[in-house]
């Protein structure tokens, strides 16, 4: 007993080491599949700093958004920094959906890694709506024409009507800006934060078809990440000076003469289909798909038949995306509303 | 919990592999691809109603984005921004695949 005491009182003594977070991880850590995640999330640090800086110049209003945007792009380097905002939001929506791929294909969201995977779920629709309030705040036809399709959408909902009249009017731009700084990124520390510490308590999910492997460490793993975003982000920043991110003019009312980023060209030619009841239909199908998906593959094993109908079923669902994306890049804009 | 998985099937599935590593590729394209057709002749319109919103004289701006896209674009910060971005872009690849002393065990 006080040899016990006498360990714990010399433990209590000690500092904390950085050393101490440099534990073991299994050698498939240094694999690029396994790093997706976090290359993201250096994604997000990067939008955090870029949207704070623009944060400075910007005016949340309907009169004066769409002029400041304008404002800021006629300085090279405030061309550069929105562009670069603009391309590594487009690229952190493209990472999330590899990594979501990585997961389903390696079947790692069984048993205890289910709570982890719904986190997973619910941060890929936060990233979403970054991504679309980023868009609107912009106020130039583009942004105007994506808040009047999803206001014709919240209609929709039960109680959609009083959701409109709140976000409708004057302080549109206001409270579009608002969820765009505080209300999602608030969500996104919710929910983050968790899925992180559950990937450390959980530990990494296997690599399929390595049983035994050799060991690595965490601060290995932590250099390729940082390492592959220099590589990743560095190019985008060459992107983002090469190809500016268009500002539109406008915004003008009764026109429709845009077609949306491409994340969201699927959904425009849903709408083209079935009309405005699409933009609510197909997330919520996506939604109960992604949940439901550790229920229908409960163990994740990639030998077992449901896996593998999964896994391709998965694939075909991608295919078909991307071939819409296309589809929809390559006609002209039609009008909706 | 994991030691139920042999994952035999995926020793011989290279493709599950290559559709990755496709699904990459095609992404990447996509992503290039995307944000120029996406975008491609919505400038060119017709006619221009009202705008919704009177901006303050203060704010108004003389240029549109296509004029400031022009005067910026051969800005000297620009091509510095380009020529920093490649070199790092480029760095940090050659230092993902450049063999690290003693480290080349562990990671196989």
């Amino acid at each position: 007993m006080n040899s016990q005491m006498h360990v714990a009182s010399e433990q209590d003594k000690s500092d904390w080491k950085i050393s101490d977070l440099n534990y073991e991880v299994p050698a498939h850590a240094q694999r690029f599949g396994y790093m997706i995640g976090g290359i993201t999330v250096t994604g997000f640090v990067l939008l955090f700093l870029t949207g704070i800086i623009m944060a400075y110049f910007y005016e949340p209003s309907v009169n004066a958004a769409h002029q400041r945007v304008l404002a800021l792009s006629g300085n090279s380097w405030g061309l550069w920094l929105r562009s670069f905002h603009r391309w590594v939001a487009e690229a952190v929506i493209f990472l999330i959906v590899l990594h979501l791929t990585r997961v389903i294909l390696t079947g790692s969201y069984y048993g205890r890694r289910r709570a982890n995977w719904w986190y997973g779920v619910i941060l890929l629709f936060i990233t979403v709506g970054f991504f679309y309030t980023g868009t609107v705040i912009k106020w130039d036809q583009e942004g105007y024409e994506a808040f009047q399709h999803s206001l014709e959408t919240m209609e929709l909902l039960p109680g959609g009507a009083a959701l409109v009249s709140f976000l409708k009017g004057s302080l549109e731009v206001m409270r579009m800006f608002a969820t765009h700084v505080l209300v999602l990124p608030l969500l996104l520390i919710l929910f983050l934060t968790p899925h992180l510490v559950l990937v450390k308590l959980n530990k990494l999910s296997p690599l399929p078809g390595r049983e035994r492997e050799g060991k690595s460490t965490f601060f290995a793993h932590l250099r390729k990440i940082g390492l592959f975003s220099l590589s990743i982000y560095g190019f985008l920043a060459f992107l983002a000076a090469q190809f500016p991110a268009v500002v539109y003019p406008g915004p003008y009312a009764g026109v429709e003469m845009t077609k949306p980023p491409w994340p969201f060209l699927t959904l425009y030619m849903l709408e083209d289909w079935i009309g405005i009841k699409a933009l609510l239909i197909a997330p919520l199908i996506i939604l109960i798909g992604l949940i439901i998906l550790p229920y229908i593959d409960k163990k994740g094993n990639p030998n077992a038949t449901i896996h593998k109908v999964v896994a391709w079923s998965y694939l075909a669902v991608v295919a078909m995306l991307i071939f819409f994306i296309i589809m929809v890049g390559i006609t002209p804009p039609v009008k909706h509303i | 919990m994991d030691s139920h998985c042999n994952y035999k099937i995926f020793k011989s599935m290279k493709h599950i592999k290559t559709a990755l590593v496709a699904l990459m590729v095609v992404g990447l394209s996509l992503g290039l691809a995307g944000s120029v057709f996406a975008h491609e002749g919505q400038e060119e319109e017709n006619e221009k109603p009202e705008l919704i919103y009177v901006q303050p004289d203060s704010l108004q701006m003389t240029r549109d984005f296509t004029t400031i896209r022009e005067e910026v674009k051969s800005s000297t910060s620009l091509i510095v921004i380009k020529a920093v971005a490649l070199a790092l872009s480029v760095a940090g690849l050659v230092l993902v695949y450049l063999p690290r002393k003693g480290t080349e065990s562990e990671n196989e």
